[in-house]
């Protein structure tokens, strides 16, 4: 009883505060997931998940060492993976949706697994790995795209990897219509699955893999009755699970050869089998496995595993605890133990020791929350039907007093189940209880209970809700009550708002149905007989006495304010659903409000817009049912305060980017702002800089109206005053923006402090201030910034009068390749921050003053990042003036060499030279500097640019584009300067 | 189900349609006297590109123009003699159209009313030329009903709108109950 000591500690390890838990740590993929071992048995194989970063691992069974073999960009995603042998892997996933297939070839380097990607047809996938004949797999590759058709292949790996079909043994290339080839390597018996899509219906046929005859094992068609087949118990019967001939799915045995269903090998009284195992040579049943309280269970007739189920659930102290894959040496295991409030977690089990280890848990920042278990509540309603429900309470302390009534989708042959739920735990962590109920119509109560539902939607069905709801408040206090449901979940909430109006305070539809005819009406395929059959059995026949029990016909009486949730591209639930009950609410002054997202069918696929919905739905709640907002709940510290504000900060991101969301710059500023007071770094930065855009509009509009009104009248006079308070207005905003700005670089947002290192550089909107410039971007590179933030201190260093000046320091961070180990860590070097090291060489060069010592050291930086020498060089063939792109020669050319240009925006001015210099292994660099003299003789820096190159480079040139905002009455010089700063040219031009 | 591919078949080929009527969507809300025997048909148009010709067969031969076939999502109004209707073919271009299998696409024009067919959704895959697309005839007849309400309040106010397209649905009937007695209450 080892394991069970061990276990328990971990268990009881885990004390946490009753908090909101914020989205990011709910909705998101689990730490760990498709584990198994290889077929060695020397290592663990997982899909990891950290932050953004997903890989696919191997964890060596001895030392439990990490190794990633696969990483996986933020556009794939792993799908399956299967061991080919020890050494091979073959992969399938999407990149950006569309489906890729590889094998992953692996090999050891000083100890650590390494592999080599190998890509493989899309439209082919391994059928087995033939453990009987390890030279050989089975493959099946698809013969056409759109329609079932695999063809079989037995072929080496190596044959795979090249693609070499025709070189492969066709071990199946007749049988037409094949969705799926699998492969029993006990029995040697291939089978074959064939679809005839027109008339729904399926084959399944079977032979040894050596014979060509194929025999029919089953055949399947599309009505009532559920037939899932479990194995051979002989030669000429199977066993089968179905509900042909009992109420419940039963096991029941099936004769091969008149394909007919024989007697009842095992019955629940209550519950739907929904699996089974039988003994290795069919004789008998091992297990039957059933949902029952909402969690998965099996009956075992097998008393060694029964023991060992007993056994293993003991240990995990409550927790449901399952085996997931034996190792090949059958030493060691994977167990999966989870809870209703626990999403669950991987322990290694050696069998030797018999002791478990934690691998990980699925979500381990949910250790830090109180996950609440769910009650089971079986509650006869008028009607004298049982139903069984799901009660997840908040603890007494966190209790909002509100009901959240949570009707599942379906309706029909769908359930609720009680395990882990991410939306459960969301809300319940907010204060709110949250009730589900398996009304009639519900999976796994049996066919009686099942048909019960069918056309009963706004009947029998909301009437069993309502048993259920009245049978809970009569146990519980609530003060108020919301209804909130996906699909038929959203017509069953605005039904439950209409029928009881006065009990709900709320009512949440998400993609639901509003318009009971609109669903035979949809489009045009929806008014087809086919599909409107398969309508009519669950919802009734096509009537106009729908409109009775639609939501968009009976909206009148309803009390609650409605939220509306959709998909524009919704084709399930069609958005015009939607879009009625909306238009109907307002015309009848109902208070509705909606969130339709673009691009969306029936429900959000990814967890960032899961985690915006279910953050919408919280803060709808919260503000239609007047409540405290959740950072005020007891036990919300600071951290958590800044966590939760993310939530808000995604609201804001939806309203302000193009994205699925409608674009809403009031309430965007509003969430920002929002999440800014609660520590959302960076939420300020995109409030300050809107408040700065804001303001310097009004600035400009200000600005305008004085130039457009000068030398008028007096009546002007109150305009005049308007424009001066819009002025007044705008430094306003542009004063709130940067101190948000500041704010936000003190919470350690990067691009904040980079952002007013660079305003209070150029002193555009705050005065100019050289030491207040560095310490936002020394603020932006503690925080993490790349490199840039670097470059610019270092420019601050090199620029700045004393006691700022610092050449030694300004070189030591501008060579980036030599950085301090700690620097290259926290502040990475991309091409960005190249371009801008470039940008503050020549700049420092074409502005700064230096002794020889310091141009030395800053020598020393263009020797260690360009390996260029300050050597003698001189310039030849220079020509000068305005200058243009050859495409045909791919080169710079003069094209006009005039003294004077008159007017020309946007004219391309530069130099064309030849450069000779010694020294054949160097490289040599130049600084072009681009000066403007005024009238007044007065010499300004317009701009620099910093150029290297070796012996061998052609086409040396410096440009530079006379934009709109330049003062043409002037000259403009070009000084093209060696790293010594020696002038080795000189040329001039007048603008008019 | 069908699949939505197999109700539709793209040629690239170039076809005549020197018959049919160029049609354009009415730009003014005046409420005009109709000719005999006619009616405002409504369509909607949502295509990811912009089409070259809607062709639609009948009672009369009827062709809408790339002017009404922008990408995104359009309305178009237009007077036509009552009568039954089809959409025949979608030109993506002079030399690529789409023929829409018979028997899917089909509505009725009723005189003197406002007939919304309903919305055609256009979804077409490949950039230079159109490899594939799905298309279906939706019923939106809400975002319909508010362009009628923003666009042409005068027409709304003085015809009844009904819905014409594939199936049944009284929606117009019961938004029209709605607005009377919104009105009564004003």
């Amino acid at each position: 009883m080892r394991i069970a000591f061990t276990l328990s500690l971990l268990i009881l390890a885990c004390f946490c505060e009753a908090a909101p838990i914020p989205g990011t740590e709910l909705f998101r993929a689990p730490a760990m997931s498709q584990v198994t071992f290889s077929p060695d048995a020397r290592f663990i194989s997982a899909l990891m998940v950290e932050g953004d970063e997903r890989r696919l691992s191997l964890i060596g069974l001895d030392k439990k060492i990490y190794s990633d073999i696969l990483a996986f960009s933020p556009s794939e995603r792993l799908i399956e993976y299967i061991w080919i042998d020890s050494q091979t892997i073959f992969v399938e996933y999407t990149v950006k949706g569309q489906t890729r297939k590889a094998l992953l070839i692996m090999s050891e380097k000083d100890g650590k697994p390494h592999s080599r990607f190998v890509l493989l047809p899309e439209n082919g996938d391994i059928v087995d790995t033939l453990p009987n004949d390890p030279q050989h797999i089975l493959y099946a590759k698809n013969k056409y795209d759109h329609k079932p058709s695999y063809r079989l292949y037995k072929m080496t790996l190596d044959q795979l990897i090249n693609w070499e079909f025709k070189q492969s043994n066709l071990v199946e290339k007749k049988l037409k219509n094949v969705a799926i080839f699998t492969y029993d390597a006990s029995s040697n018996s291939l089978f074959a699955l064939t679809v005839d899509i027109d008339n729904g219906t399926a084959k399944v046929r079977y032979r040894p893999l050596n014979k060509r005859r194929w025999k029919l094992l089953i055949e399947l068609n599309d009505s009532d009755t559920s037939l899932t087949v479990i194995g051979f118990i002989d030669n000429e019967k199977l066993a089968v699970l179905s509900n042909q001939n009992t109420d419940k799915v039963a096991l029941y045995e099936f004769d091969i050869k008149t394909q007919k269903i024989g007697k009842v090998l095992y019955e629940h009284p209550k519950y739907d089998l929904i699996g089974a195992e039988l003994s290795d040579d069919g004789d008998a049943i091992k297990l039957v496995r059933y949902v029952e309280n909402g969690h998965s269970r099996s009956h075992f007739f097998d008393i060694a595993l029964s023991k060992k189920e007993v056994l293993l659930s003991s240990a995990f102290k409550g927790n449901k605890a399952i085996t997931t894959v034996y190792s090949s040496d059958e030493r060691h295991s994977i167990v999966f133990s989870f809870a209703a409030n626990d999403p669950g977690a991987y322990y290694l089990y050696d069998k030797t020791s018999n002791g478990a280890e934690l691998l990980t848990e699925l979500y381990p920042e949910l250790l830090n929350f109180n996950l609440r278990d769910t009650e089971v509540l079986k509650i006869k309603g008028a009607s004298g039907v049982e139903v069984e429900a799901y009660l997840t309470q908040p603890s007494s302390e966190a209790s909002n007093g509100v009901l959240l009534v949570m009707p599942h989708g379906g309706p029909i042959g769908v359930r609720d189940f009680n395990y882990f739920d991410g939306e459960v735990q969301y809300f319940v962590s907010r204060g709110f209880t949250v009730l589900r109920v398996n009304f009639r119509g519900s999976e796994g109560y049996g066919k009686q209970f099942l048909n019960s539902g069918k056309g009963e939607f706004g009947k029998a069905i909301e009437q069993d809700i309502t048993s259920v709801v009245n049978m809970v408040k009569k146990l519980h206090k609530f003060t108020k009550t919301c209804a909130i449901g996906t699909s038929y979940g959203g017509y069953s909430s605005l039904m439950l708002a209409i029928k009881h109006p006065t009990d709900y305070h709320c009512a949440i539809g998400r993609y639901g149905i509003y318009d009971l005819p609109l669903l035979f009406n949809g489009n045009n395929l929806k008014v087809l007989e086919q599909y409107r059959k398969s309508v009519t059995e669950v919802v009734g026949e096509f009537s106009e006495s729908l409109t009775d029990y639609s939501p968009v016909y009976l909206a009148q009486v309803l009390q609650a304010p409605v939220l509306l949730i959709a998909g524009r591209a919704d084709r399930i639930a069609d958005f015009e659903h939607s879009k009625r009950m909306e238009y109907v609410l307002n015309k009848l002054g109902k208070q509705v409000e909606t969130l339709y997202y673009k691009n969306t069918g029936h429900g959000q696929e990814s967890w960032y817009w899961q985690r915006h919905e279910v953050a919408y739905t919280a803060d709808y709640l919260r503000r239609t049912l007047g409540l405290a907002d959740y950072h005020q709940m007891k036990g919300v510290d600071e951290e958590l305060t800044q966590k939760l504000a993310a939530d808000i900060a995604l609201l804001a991101d939806g309203y302000k980017f193009d994205n699925k969301v409608e674009n809403d710059s009031v309430l965007a500023i509003k969430l920002y702002r929002k999440a800014a007071v609660m520590g959302e770094g960076r939420s300020a930065y995109n409030l300050a800089k809107q408040l700065i855009d804001d303001g310097k509009k009004l600035m400009a509009e200000s600005e305008a109206y004085v130039g457009a009104t000068a030398g008028l009248s007096s009546d002007t006079e109150k305009g005049m005053n308007l424009s001066s308070q819009s002025r007044d207005e705008g430094k306003e905003l542009i004063q709130e923006g940067v101190s948000w700005a500041d704010k936000s670089s003190l919470l350690g947002f990067s691009s904040a402090g980079y952002w007013l290192g660079l305003e209070y550089e150029s002193g555009v909107i705050v005065e100019k201030s050289w030491q207040k410039s560095l310490n936002y971007f020394t603020a932006a590179a503690d925080a993490g910034h790349d490199a840039k933030s670097l470059v610019r201190m270092g420019r601050v260093h090199c620029l700045a009068p004393a006691p700022l000046k610092d050449v030694k320091r300004c070189s030591e961070l501008l060579m980036l390749t030599e950085l301090e180990p700690e620097l290259k860590k926290n502040n990475e070097v991309t091409d960005e921050s190249r371009k801008t090291l470039r940008w503050a060489l020549a700049d420092i060069y074409a502005k700064g003053e230096f002794s020889q010592q310091e141009l030395t050291l800053l020598q020393g930086i263009v020797k260690t990042e360009y390996k260029a020498s300050p050597v003698k060089i001189e310039l030849d063939d220079v020509e000068f003036g305005e200058i243009e792109y050859n495409f045909r020669r791919g080169n710079y050319n003069v094209t006009d060499d005039a003294d004077a240009f008159t007017g020309m925006s946007g004219l391309d001015l530069g130099a064309t030279f030849e450069v000779k210099f010694e020294c054949e292994d160097e490289n040599v660099a130049l600084i072009g500097r681009w000066l403007k003299q005024g009238s007044d003789g007065e010499l300004d820096v317009l701009a620099s640019v910093f150029i290297w190159g070796d012996h061998q480079m052609e086409g040396w040139n410096v440009r530079y584009t006379v934009d709109s905002t330049a003062d043409f009455d002037s000259k403009l010089i070009l000084e093209i300067r060696d790293l010594n700063n020696t002038v080795l040219a000189t040329r001039a031009v007048e603008l008019h | 189900m069908k699949p939505l591919i197999s109700l539709v078949l793209i040629l690239f080929i170039s076809t005549l349609y020197g018959c049919a009527q160029k049609i354009e969507g009415i730009s003014k809300d005046v409420d005009k006297q109709l000719a005999e025997n006619s009616g405002y048909l409504l369509i909607g148009i949502d295509t990811n590109r912009g089409l070259h010709q809607l062709f639609i067969g009948g009672t009369k031969r009827l062709m809408l123009t790339s002017k009404d076939l922008q990408l995104g999502t359009n309305y178009i109004l237009v007077d036509v003699p009552a009568g039954k209707y089809q959409i025949d073919d979608i030109k993506f271009s002079r030399y690529s159209r789409l023929e829409l299998e018979e028997g899917y696409w089909d509505f009725v024009v009723k005189p003197n009313q406002v007939s919304y067919i309903g919305d055609l959704y256009v979804k077409t895959s490949g950039s230079w030329y159109v490899s594939s697309a799905q298309v279906l005839l939706e019923n939106r007849s809400t975002s319909a009903l508010l362009f009628l309400e923003r666009e042409f309040p005068n027409i709304l106010n003085s015809r009844e709108v009904r819905y014409s397209g594939p199936g049944e649905d009284k929606f117009f009937e019961y938004a029209e109950q709605l607005s009377k007695a919104e009105g009564d209450v004003l």
